[in-house]
């Protein structure tokens, strides 16, 4: 660059005359940008400064009116039943009502819909719907719009991610506008858990499903006002809630994609409410503003085997592993003390003793003898599958489980990938051990039975299977009587821990960050927004 | 006259065909890359969730999404669209690419000039003052500032700068909503106030460096010294002669700092969440929204190639040496 400088400016004045035109036509434009370009600078910065007292009460007193939720990317879904981001289910959980709703212990209770009366042989479930309850654009919500919402997600074209909700399904049938029967093809006590999923929210049926992705339209306490993309989501008041009074006029959604970033914000009060995952962060923001509320979850992180990976088939190799990780280290160290070590199970009714499993606490020794039953008693190199992308501590906990099975000498590779490649390896099955965060719920047979069963849709990601298991996933849904299906679900968890088919390690926490000026809201698993409703702000 | 007419037009011709086959490289390149990484859009936008889909389900998706076609017929149907206007519509936001960057580019273009502005107020003072005495105190340290400056990363700039505000002023304006320039003057100037900071501090050493080297230069150029022994004051000699000729490769140099800073400051745009074409990229990115990755990158790269196409000619016009070569 400095280079062409010193051929350039000698040329520029040169002092023979026939250049000099040149120069005299460039050189005031030259002077012009350049004042120009000061003059803008010099206004641009003071308006900068002068503006900043007038406009930060501007914004402060229309903060008070609409409450503002800090999400961190935009939502990548706007229709309820190919929604999987966190973000696409926060927001639509505030746009549209599923047919049942859950209570602070994951339970589901009524909603649009009282509670199902279930058929004695457990295959007719009866739905009556509440009367008035209206879509934003003022339409009814009847039970055409049930059938036509759920005939939607069973068919293929829709490619509907809850599509699986309604595996056991035959028929959803409308008699007349309150009532919605469901036939299911064999009994499926599983079934009404799934009711309440965001993936599952009634869409009105005289309204295209294009049109949903632009606008969306939905029974639940906020309506859809405005979006800008990367920017902001805005949300008004559903005047006719079928559960109440909403507590605030407006709700927004507003992207602020770093962490640090929306601290800030929280801080001088122009964010209320948003989640984090790390608890450092979490104290950062605390402050005599910013109240921080940390909640479970049924979600869990894994360490998973594949016992279909000759690597792993013995089960003496996958009880040694078992044995030689102290899941309290696990969380301590890679998860930042944001975690409880659990078993299998996290539905609240069935969950799992955390220390009900051969090695419940570190036990080298065994491990080692373990590993001679195997006949390796030197130990292994094992494969392990970690992302950078999928969730904050998951290269944390590979290295923390590779630095643990080193001590009884199985050497881990732990292998990096990005999220999407990550997923493409787990969903083949193309791994070993793989770290994860799989989703939970309040039923153990949709969190487990389409890993552990043979023709479960996920067997190839999990890599195991037995007769026994199938029998027990069977019996657990076929029963409809909660003390029975206890005792299955913990037979269940027995064999998943006893043949280590997994290393199951915690259940992870989040952090919700709240402003004091926030009143009514009700913090709940997961961070879930089922009661964000009730929340207003001063 | 109509030969050299000939020539220039031949010159000129030649230039705009180069010009289009940088940008088709450009698009193949992006196309490929796109593809070899690992993933699609089914595994970008269901996640796990994807093996919840039924075989109909996920054919039904690759027609969807165009992934059933062949690479070439997909590249060449993007071709198509490109060169008819349309860029592609985003699977996330519903909106096309056109009205997206029509968003997003304008807060890039704001930020871009503001930083750059930043830089040249920083970087042209200190290099006068670097340059008066070259060895001295003063040029010593402006040459520690700016290597420190180089060598703080802005991402950690950044987030400190916004936390002690926040903490100590309780002064963030990044977490109000971002406002445009037309819609609310101060509030986005405000907004753009930190990004622009931290930016311009990234500029300001190179433009330290480039024109503390030309003063220097310059001053030892035969013309100062005939001037300086006509009489010329100090103060104009200073600012009028060298310090002028001095700023025409800081100019440049601005230029190019410009042309990447147009292809999103994406570090500056993802902390103080300004909705800038960086972060229309990346969103496409995690998304693998191949079309506009691919549209986005295409008029990023359109614009790099028109503006230094219309420099070189308007270096024909100007000046007479080029037109002949």
């Amino acid at each position: 660059m400095s280079s062409a400088a010193h051929v350039e400016t000698p040329q520029a004045h040169h002092p023979f005359p026939q250049e000099a035109p040149v120069i005299k036509v460039s050189r005031p434009r030259r002077r012009a940008l350049v004042a120009g370009a000061a003059v803008a600078a010099t206004a641009l910065l003071l308006a900068g400064c002068s503006g900043s007292n007038k406009a930060a009460p501007n914004a402060g007193s229309s903060s008070n009116k609409t409450l503002v939720f800090g999400i961190t990317a935009d939502p990548t879904q706007m229709v309820p039943w190919t929604s999987t981001s966190a973000q696409s289910i926060q927001v639509l959980s505030q746009i549209y009502s599923p047919l049942l709703s859950s209570n602070a212990q994951n339970v589901p209770v009524a909603g649009i819909a009282d509670l199902p009366k279930v058929s004695s042989d457990g295959l007719t479930y009866t739905f009556t719907l509440k009367k008035g309850v209206k879509f934003a654009d003022g339409s009814a919500l009847d039970s055409a719009d049930v059938k036509y919402t759920y005939g939607k997600i069973m068919d293929p074209a829709s490619k509907a991610s809850s599509a699986s909700f309604f595996a056991s399904v035959a028929s959803v049938e409308a008699p007349d506008p309150q009532t919605v029967t469901i036939t299911l093809k064999h009994p499926d006590a599983s079934f009404v858990s799934a009711l309440d999923s965001v993936n599952i929210s009634i869409v009105p049926s005289d309204v295209s499903v294009d049109s949903l992705t632009t606008k969306p339209d939905g029974s639940g306490p906020y309506q859809f006002v405005t979006r800008t993309a990367n920017e902001s989501i805005t949300l008004k008041r559903n005047p006719d809630y079928y559960a109440g009074k909403v507590g605030a006029a407006k709700l927004e959604f507003r992207i602020i994609p770093d962490d640090q970033s929306m601290v800030s914000a929280l801080k001088t009060g122009s964010v209320d409410l948003a989640v984090f995952a790390s608890p450092v962060t979490a104290k950062t923001a605390t402050s005599n503003k910013v109240k921080i509320d940390p909640v479970g979850s049924l979600q869990y992180h894994v360490l998973q085997l594949r016992a279909a990976s000759p690597v792993l088939s013995n089960v003496n190799t996958r009880l040694a592993i078992q044995c030689a990780i102290s899941r309290k280290d696990v969380v301590n160290s890679a998860a930042l003390g944001a975690g409880d070590i659990m078993g299998p199970i996290t539905s609240p009714q069935f969950k799992s003793d955390p220390n009900d499993q051969p090695c419940p606490t570190q036990d080298l020794a065994k491990a080692k003898s373990y590993l001679a039953k195997a006949g390796t008693p030197d130990g292994f190199t094992l494969n392990l599958l970690t992302s950078t992308g999928l969730y904050a501590s998951a290269v944390d906990e590979a290295q923390n489980v590779q630095a643990q099975l080193g001590k009884v000498g199985i050497k881990v590779n732990v292998q990096t990938l990005d999220s999407n490649a990550y997923v493409q390896k787990w969903l083949a099955g193309d791994f070993d051990a793989a770290i994860a965060q799989n989703g939970g719920s309040t039923d153990p047979n949709t969190m487990y039975a389409r890993y552990f069963t043979s023709t479960g849709s996920y067997n190839k990601v999990a890599g195991y299977s037995s007769p026994e298991l199938d029998q027990l996933f069977a019996q657990g849904i076929a029963t409809t009587d909660t003390a029975d299906r206890k005792a299955i679900y913990k037979k269940i968890s027995e064999q998943l821990v006893d043949n280590a088919a997994w290393v199951w390690l915690f259940t992870p926490k989040s952090y919700i960050a709240v402003n004091t000026g926030v009143s009514g809201f009700e913090a709940r698993t997961d961070a879930s927004l089922t009661a964000l409703w009730k929340a207003s702000i001063s | 006259m109509n030969r050299v007419r000939v020539v220039a037009q031949h010159a000129v011709t030649r230039r705009v065909g180069e010009a289009i086959l940088t940008l088709l490289g450009v698009s193949i390149l992006t196309f490929v890359l796109l593809r070899v990484v690992p993933g699609n859009q089914i595994t970008a936008s269901y996640g796990t969730a994807a093996g919840e889909l039924s075989p109909a389900q996920i054919q039904s998706l690759e027609a969807y999404y165009g992934l059933d076609k062949p690479l070439i017929v997909q590249y060449l149907s993007w071709l198509g669209g490109v060169l008819t206007g349309n860029l592609g519509v985003s699977a996330t936001s519903h909106l096309s690419v056109l009205q997206m960057t029509a968003q997003s580019l304008p807060n890039t273009l704001e930020l871009a000039v503001l930083s750059i502005i930043v830089g040249l107020v920083l970087g042209v003072p200190l290099a006068v003052l670097a340059a008066r005495r070259p060895g001295k105190t003063p040029d010593n340290l402006t040459q520690l500032g700016s290597l420190l400056a180089l060598s703080i990363p802005s991402f950690l700039l950044a987030t400190a700068v916004a936390g002690w505000l926040a903490n100590t002023l309780g002064w963030y304006p990044n977490g109000e909503g971002f406002a445009t320039l037309i819609e609310n003057p101060g509030l986005n100037l405000q907004q753009m106030l930190l990004p622009a900071l931290v930016l311009g501090i990234s500029i300001a050493p190179p433009v330290l460096q480039t024109a503390r080297t030309a003063i220097l230069a310059i001053r030892a150029e035969d013309f100062v010294r005939t001037a300086r022994a006509k009489g010329v004051p100090e103060r104009r000699l200073q600012f009028r002669h060298i310090l002028r000729n001095a700023l025409i490769p800081v100019v440049t140099m601005s230029g190019l700092q410009f042309g990447f800073l147009l292809g999103g400051a994406l570090v500056a745009e993802q902390i103080f969440a300004i909705p800038g074409v960086g972060r229309q990229v990346l969103l496409g990115l995690n998304q693998k929204e191949y079309a506009v990755v691919q549209s986005t990158v295409l008029i990023i790269a359109t614009m790099f190639v028109l503006v230094n196409l219309l420099t070189d000619l308007i270096y024909r016009v100007v000046d007479p040496k080029v037109r002949v070569r």
